[in-house]
């Protein structure tokens, strides 16, 4: 894997925006995303953001801000967003923030 | 019995306890669970109790950086003592302070205004802890201390 496990990637695939999340996500580590995730969707083109937690084994309540805020943008625009590789620890974090009533868990792998 | 489960036992009958300075960096949220996680590793705790306390660990430091000292530098206070299978945490600003304690801790309340704050640190501080007291004053700064047995 070429990318950091301390930072944040993204990439365009098609209509989505896939971003990686890090090892662990807090305050600190996600600086920036709200940032990158507007200007990839005012370039236009970007009907899905799917957050990969593949890489992700510790997540505070900063990550359920941002899933809730980057929802209500893509919802804003007439678009959505997903999980992929959820596992364990943020899974708890996730059902206990009470997350899956709004936003669907995807089943598939994202293509790394 | 060996030495080291003598010496285990020694220290579950004294308070033990270590007190780190932090500034107020973001970088210093990782910092802060990783000493919380090493200490309590004498308490012989589980991998999901670890990972609670991290994670109340991550919301109160947080809090301090970003919401009592707005990431100016300031130094927070970082103490984590046991006695038995106690575990205490505590996280001490001399920021800002909390107007409202008791909206503070609602579920979902924010002050931030840029929309990506959850609302959900105190709740993940009670959900993941035993006990969560906060004192606070407007001016003087914030104490959270949290308790939480281990292999209770």
């Amino acid at each position: 894997m070429t990318e950091s496990m301390y930072e944040i990637s993204y990439e365009k695939n098609r209509d989505a925006l896939i971003v990686r999340l890090p090892r662990e996500v807090d305050h600190h580590s996600s600086q920036g995303l709200k940032e990158v995730t507007e200007s990839y969707a005012a370039a236009g083109q970007v009907r899905c953001i799917i957050f990969d937690f593949a890489q992700t084994e510790f997540m505070d309540s900063t990550g359920i801000g941002i899933l809730l805020g980057r929802y209500k943008f893509m919802r804003s625009l007439g678009g959505t967003i997903g999980l992929t590789n959820v596992s364990g620890r943020v899974q708890r974090i996730l059902k206990i923030a009470g997350i899956y009533r709004i936003i669907p868990n995807l089943e598939w792998d994202v293509e790394r | 019995m060996d030495i080291q489960e003598k010496k285990r036992q020694e220290s579950f009958m004294r308070r033990e306890s270590m007190r780190v300075e932090l500034e107020s960096y973001s970088h210093n949220e990782q910092l802060a669970r990783v000493i919380v996680a090493a200490y309590m590793t004498r308490l012989n705790p589980t991998v999901e109790e670890t990972e609670d306390v991290k994670t109340a660990v991550s919301e109160a430091v947080t809090n301090a950086i970003i919401h009592g000292y707005k990431e100016s530098g300031e130094t927070l206070v970082l103490k984590v003592s046991s006695f038995q299978d106690e575990l205490q945490v505590e996280v001490e600003d001399h920021g800002v302070g909390i107007p409202d304690v008791e909206q503070a801790r609602q579920p979902l309340f924010t002050t931030s205004t840029e929309g990506e704050r959850s609302g959900m640190g105190f709740t993940f501080m009670e959900t993941f802890m035993d006990q969560v007291e906060v004192r606070s004053a407007p001016g003087r700064g914030t104490l959270v201390v949290m308790t939480k047995k281990i292999g209770a």
